[in-house]
């Protein structure tokens, strides 16, 4: 009886968990709305109205619906583009940098966190000083130093942000391995003369899979935050890129000469997009809490 | 500390009580003008000030020997009344002005002249790096003078090292014009702040960042100003510019945004001025990379093109599309001298010529932000690859800031790169300077460099014509570049105003003006 009930436990604490995500209606609201742009993103090739890159300056800066402009639903840009398709193309981007950064930084993160914290000593020092050295830099600044070494491109910019982040990883990593090391269970492991790696995998990481994934999540919203912030400065990608954050920027300059919806599109999908993220992320942490749970 | 502290902040606050009192009292009204600009003068010196900021007000506040009529660089008589070149072309004689009075009481005289030129130019000069600085007169004349010498109090003798075509014309040039040596002696470094010339207009005080005033020199040898005096306002914002246009708190503005014209355009109580400038915007090629080393891509990538679409709808109409590196208005232009006209079919052709038929993966580079030449390089950008792509290339755009931007190009790191350049609208600083020296095309051939040298030593002006015409003929076959346009410099003033004049370098001229 007793041993059932412990081969049960994991199972039931996911199914806790997802009944816990359920109560959260804001929650589920916000998951909802991320599979609404992740679906943008996948299907864009077949619900974009028009090639989100080629432009046609003849239709510059037409006026949407709200004009009766119903082949340009949400208006052209300053070269003639149609916004809806190209913010529609701009999911796309928004959510491949997101995922890249986060596997970049769940990769890496975990890894010198996990040795760190495992292995102690002058490694955990070393690795330590480095994030340091990283998290003393302001984020915006790191990732324009990268840039300025590595070049432009979307994918150095990827990996600027991904940089930004990694000593944050390690250190959220390192903390939880820290306490789950010392946990009896480990120790017995240990005792009974189990590898290094064995520990890490089979025991190590699945008890600190928890709050990485809930960080993972919250990173995601800054990641396209950062990629929009990127964007905006106008370095980092190809300005043809339908990339949320460049085509707010470049919008900036109308929006006095009544031009508006250049700016406010764009603008609308990174807020909701990075506010359905963080939910996500919120909602996340209270379900996986074993201590929020009452 | 706590004492300096407490210092500091009575300071602060007596000079924010003093500048209420100033703005709120004696801008107004009168017999003035005012004009808003994006920035502020740095450097009130000829000899020193480079950016626009400063040459509009260095203008007025001085005179050089000659001066341009109109907008034509044709040259006048101004603080030289009389002038004389020699034989061999290499000694230029001027007679002075008499009776010319610096704003500080002292004498116009030769010892002015000699000590405005050799301060800059004569490392042994007492005045020599007195003011810190780049120097354009030492950029444009420092390698042809050889000696400045005063004959008597009003004779000068110009000795230069070889014949030099553009001489007399860059007289007439800002950086060439005379500054008081009392007052260099007086302020010393501090001259900038205490500009004395012997212009139209005294300087009357500088609030930096803010408003510089200039009141109207009673004792001018010339035409004297009909204002009281003129007063340039700083107003980053060009959307603020508009509005204190139109609600008449300033009387003109600069650095109009294309965009508003349309807006001032139908304003009845506002009047645009816009003049075609003499600068380049174009694309250059890196002639030292493959396959732009080879002159049929360089002509395909011109057939392909649309320069057109993007002067209607970058510049909105107001600037004109360049057909090679010389602005239309300056001297010696060849309008046979290009374009390529818009093909694609031939660029295709032109690059299956060449071997190319598949196309090539390619960079362009472009930059962040407006400059003299162009207000959205991006967009510019944009478009010309969507002309490449169309036929085949793969083109991919990098931006940058202006410096990294500049710096790619400087290493020579570039294939494509928008770049632009504006200058005395004189021949050779478009065909030498840029074309074959400045445009970071790598296309020096020998022949044509003959050509400028020869143009630059004769003051034959058939001659310098027809060197001129064949140089420009020599450029568009080599193709070093995409010329796209020359931007109209524009300006607007309130239409009370009257002889407000904006020249080819988008500086002010408003010696001549009036209000209603």
């Amino acid at each position: 009886m007793s041993i059932n009930k412990t081969a049960q436990a994991p199972r039931s604490f996911i199914g806790e968990a997802f009944k816990q995500f359920r109560k959260n209606r804001l929650a589920v609201t916000s998951f909802i709305l991320v599979i609404v742009i992740m679906l943008l993103g996948v299907l864009a090739p077949l619900i974009a109205l028009e090639d989100p890159v080629n432009p046609s300056p003849e239709n510059r800066l037409q006026p949407g619906f709200w004009a009766g402009n119903f082949d340009h639903p949400l208006g052209t840009d300053e070269l003639g583009r149609d916004i809806y398709s190209r913010i529609v193309y701009g999911a796309q981007i928004s959510l491949k940098v997101g995922y890249t950064v986060i596997l970049i930084t769940a990769i890496f993160g975990t890894l010198f966190g996990l040795i760190s914290a495992y292995y102690g000593g002058m490694i955990d020092l070393i690795l330590m000083r480095i994030t340091d050295i990283f998290l003393s830099f302001p984020p915006l600044l790191l990732a324009l130093s990268v840039i300025a070494i590595l070049g432009t491109g979307l994918e150095n910019a990827m990996l600027a942000i991904a940089l930004i982040y990694i000593p944050q990883m390690a250190r959220i990593v390192r903390s939880s391995v820290l306490t789950v090391k010392e946990l009896p269970y480990v120790e017995a492991s240990k005792s009974l003369g189990a590898k290094n790696s064995f520990i890490i995998i089979g025991h190590i990481l699945p008890n600190i899979l928890a709050p990485s994934v809930v960080y993972l999540t919250l990173l995601l919203a800054d990641a396209i935050l950062y990629t929009s912030a990127l964007g905006f400065l106008g370095i980092g990608i190809d300005p043809s890129t339908p990339e949320w954050g460049a085509m707010l920027s470049k919008g900036r300059d109308y929006i006095i000469l009544g031009q508006w919806w250049v700016t406010v599109f764009p603008g609308i999908m990174i807020a909701l997009t990075v506010f359905a993220f963080n939910l996500l992320g919120d909602g996340l942490r209270e379900a996986l809490d074993p201590k929020m749970d009452v | 500390m706590f004492k300096c502290k407490r210092f500091f902040m009575v300071m602060l606050s007596t000079l924010l009580i003093l500048s209420g009192c100033v703005k709120g009292k004696e801008l107004e009204g009168g017999n003035d003008l005012t004009i808003a600009r994006s920035t502020d003068a740095e450097m009130i010196d000829p000899g020193h000030a480079m950016a626009e900021g400063d040459i509009d007000v260095v203008f007025h506040l001085f005179d050089g020997l000659v001066q341009f009529k109109n907008r034509d660089l044709e040259v006048e008589p101004a603080l030289a009344t009389d002038w004389d070149v020699s034989e061999d072309g290499k000694t230029w004689t001027f007679q002075l002005r008499k009776g010319v009075k610096f704003h500080d009481g002292t004498d116009f005289n030769a010892d002015a002249v000699v000590h405005s030129f050799k301060r800059i130019l004569d490392k042994d000069h007492k005045f020599y790096g007195l003011i810190k600085g780049n120097s354009y007169l030492d950029y444009l004349l420092g390698d042809i003078i050889e000696d400045v010498v005063k004959m008597n109090d009003y004779e000068v003798k110009f000795e230069l090292k070889r014949k030099f075509a553009p001489f007399l014309t860059y007289m007439g040039y800002y950086s060439q014009f005379v500054v008081s040596p009392a007052a260099l002696e007086k302020y010393g470094e501090d001259f900038i702040n205490h500009p004395v010339g012997t212009g139209p207009f005294k300087f009357k005080r500088w609030k930096k960042g803010e408003y510089l005033e200039l009141t109207a020199n009673e004792d001018y040898w010339g035409e004297k100003p009909k204002i009281d005096s003129l007063v340039f306002k700083v107003v980053p914002e060009s959307s603020t510019r508009l509005m204190e246009l139109q609600n008449g708190s300033v009387d003109a503005i600069k650095n109009i945004d294309p965009k508003q014209l349309e807006t001032i355009e139908k304003n009845d109580e506002l009047k645009a001025l816009s003049v075609p400038g003499a600068n380049t915007f174009f694309m250059s090629i890196n002639t030292e990379k493959e396959p732009f080393d080879d002159v049929k891509v360089r002509q395909a990538l011109n057939h392909a093109v649309n320069t057109k679409r993007i002067v209607e709808n970058i510049y909105e109409g107001d600037g004109t599309r360049a057909i090679n590196f010389m602005p239309p208005t300056v001297f010696s232009f060849d309008k046979n001298a290009g374009p390529y006209r818009y093909d694609p079919d031939q660029a295709k052709a032109l690059l299956q010529e060449a071997g190319y038929e598949d196309g090539f993966k390619v960079k362009l580079n472009t930059f962040e932000g407006a400059r003299t030449y162009v207000s959205q390089p991006v967009q510019a950008a944009e478009l010309i690859a969507s002309d490449l792509k169309k036929i085949g290339l793969d083109v991919e755009i990098e931006t940058n800031e202006w410096a990294k931007h500049a710096d790619i190009m400087d290493n020579g790191k570039h294939e494509l790169s928008l770049t632009g350049w504006f200058d005395v609208p004189y021949p050779s600083n478009f065909l030498k300077t840029l074309a074959l020296e400045g445009s970071r095309t790598k296309y020096h051939p020998e022949d044509l460099q003959e050509k400028a040298k020869k143009a630059l030593a004769t003051y034959d002006e058939e001659k310098q014509l027809k060197l001129y015409q064949e140089l420009q003929q020599g450029l568009h076959e080599g193709a070093p570049i995409v010329p796209i346009a020359h931007s109209n410099y524009s300006a607007a003033v309130r239409s009370d105003v009257k002889g407000f004049v904006l020249d080819n370098l988008g500086v002010v001229r408003a010696h001549k003006a009036s209000k209603k």
